[in-house]
Formats: structure tokens, sequence, C-alpha cells
């Protein structure tokens, strides 16, 4: 069906490096117009690089694109502009400062003078309107949820009269009402025979809303099929290129013996009430899952289990021990481990070698020293051990960690702070913008620690790694515990709604 | 006090020129820390011209000797990278060192030009009305037109400006050389009209009073204008309390000076806090 719309652009044998690193090698393939079509696969597959290159950010070292059925070269972004190409960044690219038809504007501006507010609020309100827009158009960027930002973004495009619209990683930080929300607009926008390119990882979408995908991996444009003829896991081998491990359940239930109990505890900060009268509790050997999006107490709460934000009421009992008076470091001692939330801000010190970043927090260690000095050959010692159980490549020691991936670098993180006995884990956001290979050695690796006895509390703004891996799942809306259901009780659907303060239960 | 009041304006209009080209540099997003030394060169270029020439071509060698020493700033913090306050600072420290140099080459003395006649001075009345105009044009031009837009766009958001085409580097080298030709009149107001000559250091830290009022008016026009005015009133008053029976004779002059710094850093120390800078300041690409 697809198959009858005209190519509309094509590439042919692009190939793009960066300094040593192939990005992309002879990616060859083309979109037809009026489609919505998904390029994906897994991080630095090439993907986001690719459709770069399309919008003039990027100049290929070889190969052509062929635009409308010529070959075309687009050196710069306003040259990819005047041929009706817009994108939308990952990391939004707006003027927080400024309004919303301010932003639209900038850059193509009607007069380089006097501006005719009237007359522009006029012409991007019926632009709104043709789409089903509902952002403000007076309202100031900073004021906005990023949904509304996302939608800015959108009409700034279809403002310069885009035909085709690339979306990179759209759905990374919405809620899944404001996933449906964009691609309603989307499927209006393909309507009025827009071609619409989403570059992503999450498969769900691809299935849901693609009429064509374009598979990448290690830089090659592997395949590119109509969305019909996928299922979840053919797309998936297809990604990673072997097989999925399935998730091995050994045990799925837990004893009733509580390692972590939270009673009633709350937070201000400068009256604002962050977190209400949280309470819930955490048996040995279970995995508690807190959905909700990002923003709404998470943070406070991680602060709070780590024992570095004291100022709360309420307890916090673990292992019968009220946390109030313990230190992060006691805590440590006591059996807690956290994955912190942001690799690169607290998980690793990206310029340390990998055998430093393995002792991060563990430097008093007496295993890693001689005498009062750190011992390197111990702290080697160590850092090989750790690499070798987690397959962690490339595995050098002393390597700088900056060097690996986001999924290795990730694997490290779990793998220093699981070195001990754990009895109550806190991770949060554990696979977060890591590739689906590395996601899936940590969910196995959560589950042989649930079986060992560790208690869990998974913080994840991924709905989908709660629902695989919690027995049990708390939806938390402004700083309050909104919602609580038992694993097979839980849809994406009813969650999605008490995240976003739908309704409660 | 129509004394006082009149002074006031006489003081607060190189005030006024400083802190309007101040605005235009730092919400392109480049901090500004320079101004003293675009007064500086400015002064001298304007006494100098004027003494030999005539107060017009005066005014225009101070207007193109502002805006090169500023297109100085924008080359070493836009092209060169370079921080933006160590830029500031290399170029008050230019500005401090070739003005003796060049006056002492000219006139033999590294301390001062030669002394113009009145009646070779500028009126200087005009420049005070343009001081006086020139906070509510900047508003208008910042937040009315498309150049404005594009302003504002390049000190809170350089990377937005850039992906919807167009070049924050071009925005910066305009703003920036504008604000030195705008600082220009604030230099030969004060070597030509507000004194007879050129002396060494004679900006003595207006540049930097005029930034203080740049951040007590918020980074914005209008306040920052008002600032200005206070500053000159303060200024005003220090001179007025010099003279008066009442203090001149039993506090010490230089107590008195010090009353419009103390002022400056008062309102630093209280305002520095709560104002928000253009969110690209200080960033290098």
């Amino acid at each position: 069906m697809e198959s009858l719309n005209p190519e509309v652009f094509s590439f042919k044998n692009i190939t793009k490096t960066f300094a040593s690193v192939l990005a992309n090698h002879e990616v060859s393939f083309s979109v037809a117009e009026g489609t919505i079509h998904g390029v994906v696969g897994e991080n630095g597959a090439g993907k986001s690089t690719i459709m770069k290159i399309l919008y003039g950010m990027f100049e290929p070292d070889s190969g052509t694109i062929h635009f409308q059925g010529k070959p075309r070269s687009i050196p710069d972004p306003q040259t990819a502009i005047s041929l009706g190409i817009g994108m939308v960044h990952q990391h939004f690219m707006l003027v927080p400062t400024l309004t919303v038809w301010e932003n639209i504007i900038l850059g193509k501006e009607p007069s380089k003078w006097l501006l005719d507010k009237a007359s522009i609020l006029k012409q991007l309100k019926s632009l709104k309107t043709k789409f089903g827009f509902q952002v403000d158009l007076e309202a100031k960027i900073e004021s906005l949820s990023v949904g509304h930002q996302q939608q800015v973004e959108i009409l700034k495009l279809l403002y310069r009269k885009a035909n085709i619209l690339i979306l990179d990683e759209p759905t990374a930080v919405l809620s899944p009402q404001e996933v449906e929300s964009l691609f309603e607009k989307l499927k209006l926008l393909k309507k009025a025979h827009k071609t619409i390119v989403i570059i992503t990882h999450k498969l769900k979408e691809i299935l849901s809303f693609t009429d064509s995908v374009t598979v990448m991996r290690q830089g090659k444009a592997i395949e590119t099929l109509p969305t019909s003829s996928l299922t979840e896991d053919s797309l998936a081998e297809k990604i990673i290129g072997r097989k999925r491990i399935p998730l091995n359940f050994e045990k799925s239930g837990f004893e009733p013996e509580p390692v972590l109990k939270v009673a009633s505890l709350s937070l201000s900060e400068a009256h604002n009430s962050i977190l209400r009268h949280i309470s819930f509790e955490i048996n040995r050997g279970e995995i508690v899952g807190i959905a909700g999006i990002e923003g709404n107490g998470q943070h406070e709460l991680i602060e709070v289990l780590a024992g570095v934000e004291k100022n709360y009421s309420g307890t916090v009992i673990l292992n019968q021990e009220n946390i109030k008076e313990l230190s992060a470091y006691d805590l440590k001692q006591k059996g807690f481990s956290l994955i912190p939330p942001d690799r690169h801000l607290e998980g690793v010190i990206l310029p340390f070698s990998l055998a430093e970043n393995a002792i991060l927090g563990h430097h008093r260690d007496p295993q890693i020293k001689s005498g009062p000095f750190l011992s390197s050959t111990k702290i080697t010692q160590l850092a090989s051990q750790l690499i070798q159980s987690f397959d962690i490549r490339p595995g050098e020691p002393s390597q700088s960690i900056a060097g690996l991936s986001g999924g290795n670098q990730q694997k490290l993180v779990v793998a220093r702070e699981t070195a001990r006995e754990v009895s109550f884990l806190l991770a949060a956001h554990p696979t977060r913008g890591i590739d689906i290979g590395a996601i899936d050695f940590i969910h196995q690796y959560f589950l042989k620690l649930k079986a060992q006895g560790t208690a869990m509390l998974l913080i994840s703004s991924e709905l989908e790694e709660i629902l695989k891996l919690s027995d049990r799942i708390l939806v938390l809306y402004r700083g309050e515990i909104v919602a609580q259901v038992l694993k097979n009780e839980a849809t994406e659907k009813d969650l999605g709604l008490w995240m976003t303060g739908g309704s409660k239960k | 006090m129509i004394e006082i009041l009149s002074s006031t304006l006489r003081l607060a209009t190189p005030l006024i020129f400083a802190a309007m080209g101040g605005f235009l540099c730092e919400r392109s997003g480049i901090a500004t820390i320079c101004l003293e030394g675009v007064l500086l060169t400015s002064a001298w270029a304007g006494a100098t011209v004027t003494y030999y020439t005539n107060p017009y071509l005066g005014v225009l060698a101070a207007i193109i000797v502002g805006a090169m020493t500023m297109a100085l700033h924008a080359l070493l913090t836009v092209k060169a990278k370079a921080d933006q306050i160590i830029s500031g600072v290399a170029v008050n420290l230019f500005a401090a060192g070739i003005t003796p140099i060049l006056t002492k080459l000219l006139f033999g003395s590294s301390t001062n030009t030669e002394s113009i006649p009145l009646h070779a001075r500028l009126y200087s009345p005009v420049l005070t009305l343009l001081a006086f105009l020139l906070p509510f044009l900047i508003h208008f031009v910042t937040y009315r037109t498309g150049w404005g837009l594009r302003l504002l766009a390049c000190g809170d958001g350089p990377e937005a400006l850039k992906t919807s085409g167009v070049s924050p580097a071009k925005v910066r080298y305009w703003a920036l050389s504008i604000a030195g030709a705008i600082i220009g009149f604030g230099g030969v107001y004060l070597s030509t009209a507000h004194a007879s000559q050129f002396t060494r250091d004679m900006t003595a830290g207006r540049g930097f009073i005029a930034l203080t009022a740049l951040i007590f008016g918020k980074w914005r026009p209008l306040p920052a204008f008002i600032a200005c005015l206070f500053f000159g009133f303060t200024d005003a008053l220090q001179i007025q309390l010099q003279s008066s029976p009442l203090l001149g004779n039993t506090f010490p002059v230089q107590a008195l000076q010090i009353f419009p710094y103390l002022i400056t850093l008062l309102v630093l120390v209280g305002f520095i806090g709560s104002a928000k800078p253009p969110l690209a300041i200080g960033k290098v690409e």
C-alpha cells in the first residue's frame, strides 16, 4: 500500500566517520512521501547521524542524498530548511525566556524591523488549530511542560513550511498520554501529505505508529521493511543482531520479611511539600517498582533513602534500624546500595580509569589497601574481577571509562554497587539510555539478586521495565503514592493515567 | 537643588551610554567588564581628534574607536573563544596602557592631552539629550523588532538561534560593534564635554558603575537607565557635600568621593543574587 507513494528522499551509500569512529557505513535506504517512517537501532547505531546528514548538520564523507529523485547536496541546515526539511532535536532547541510565538518565528521573522504581533498571532493560531495543537502562544517556554515544548518545536517546523519532519527520540521524555497525543498529531500531519521520520529505540512505538522501518546496527542500515511484517521480537532481534535471552524468573515470590519500612515520610522544601505521607515496605527478595513522571518526588525520595537528605518527617527503618542518624557511608556498611539515577553525574567519573571507577565510594575498604595506602595492584585485581564477571568491554582496567559505551559503563556501576552483600538495593533509572543487550543483562542480574534475597526498589521512567521486573508497583504523583497494584493487576494504560494525576486507587 | 539636578544629568550621561552599550553586549551573551576600557580609548580618540580638527570629527572618531575596541573584545571572545572575563580584563589593561603612550607620542606628556578651548568643544546638552532618548530607542528595538528578538535569543539560547538558521557569532559581532559605538559617545562626552581634555585613567571606574547599573536594572534598558540616574545623583550629591560649608572642612574629601563606589558595592551585594543574567553569558561555545 505504502509503496504506491513516490519516494521523497533516499540515501545512497552514505559513509561518515568522526575522528576514527565509523558512524555510518554505506547507508542506503529510501523514504516514501506521506508516510511515517521509523529509524530504529541501539545507541550509537548511527541513526541520528544519518538524519543529521539529511538535515545538513553533518557532511557525508562519501555517498549521495537523492531528494525528489535528483542527487542533491545539503551543506547546511539552511539548505535543508529551504528544501522543506525540518528536525526536532532530542534536546529541544528553544529559548526558555522567550514566548512561544517568539520562538516559532525566530530566524524567520516576517520583518527584521517592527514585528506586527497581532498578525503573527493570527497566522500561528490558524496553523495551530489546523493540526490540533493546544499550546498557548503567549506563554513563556520555561513555564511549559515538555509535551507542550515539543508542540512548539513541531509548530516551528510547520511555520517554516516543512514537508519532511524528522523527530529525534520524540517520546523519551513524554508520559504515555502525551505519546498518544503526539502520534495523533503526527497522523493528522501525515494526512496533510507530510513525511515524518522518527528516530527511536522504542519498539512499541515503531510497531504501533509507523508505516515502514529502517533498522540500523553498528552504523549500517541493515534492512528497510514495512512495519506490518514485524513483531516485537523479530524487530528486537534485527536490532541487536541475535536472539534475545528470555528473562528467567527463578523465583517469582518473596519472603514476608520486611527489609525496608517507610512510614509516613514527608518532606518540604521552601514551603512546598515534595513528599507527602509516603508509606511502604519492601520484603526480602521483593522488587517494588515506583512508576511516575520525573520530578514528582523521585529525586528527593532517593536522597532520603540514601541518607543524604535528613530534613524529613516520618521514619525509615532499614533492617530494624532507623536511618535518620546514619550517614550515607554508614548506610552502605549496613547493606544498602544505590545505583544512582544519572550515570555521568553520580555513577562514574568519566576521565577516571575503569579501575578507579570500580572503587568509587569504596576507597576505605581495607580489601584494596596495603597499610594506609591504596594498593594499585589490589585495585586492578578487583576491577578485573568485576570486568570479567560482568563482561565489560573493552575490559582494560587502566583505560579511561569515557571510551566505553553507556551500557558497559552502567554494567560497571551495577557491578561495583553489588560487589558486596546487599540487603537493600535502590536502583534509580538503572537502564536509562543503554543498549538492549546491556538492559537484558542487567535485568537478568537483578532477578538473580532477587533470588538471593535482596530487597529492591526500582525507580524508572520506563513503564516497560517497571512492569517486567516488579512484584508490586507504586505510582508516585506530586510526592504522593496515588496507587498501588500487584504485578499481574497492572496495565500500562492505568499506570499512565495515575502517573498524570488522572485518578487514584 | 537645581544645582544637584543639573549635575546629576551631566554625571549620568556617560553612564547611560556605557550601560546601554553594555546592555547590547551582555544581551548577546557576552560578559562585558570591558566597558571601562572602551570608554577610555574613545575618550582619548574624541579629545585628540577634537583638538586637531573639530568636535564633529571628534565624535566620529570616538564612535569608530569605541566600536573597534569592542570589536577587539568580540574577536577575542567569539572568534578566539577566549574566556569573556579574561578578554574583558585584557581590553581594560590594553586601554589603560595604550592611551598614555599615544598621548606621550602626540603631546609630549603621558598624563594628559592639550586642553581644548570652550568654543572648540562640543555643545554638551546635545549628547545628554541623546543619552536620555537612547534607552527608549533600545527598549523599542529590543522588544518590538525582529533584530531585537534575535539579540535576546542570542543571549538566552544561542543554540536555539543557530538551529533557527541564524549565526550567533554574526549577531554578536554586530551587537558588540554597535555597543562600542554607543559607548564611544560616552567617552567623547567625558573628555570634551565633562572635561576639556583627556587625562590618564579619567574614566575612574565609570565603566564598572555603568555595569553595576545594568545589573541593578536586571539587564533591562529602562530600569538600567533609572539606575544610571541614581548613580549620577549619588555622584552629584558627593560633589555638593564637598563644597558645603557644613562638611567640607571637617570631612576628608576622599571619604566623600568614595560615596558612589560604596553605593555600587552595596547594590552589588544586595542585588546580584536576585538578578538573572542572560543565560549564555560566560559560556564558551
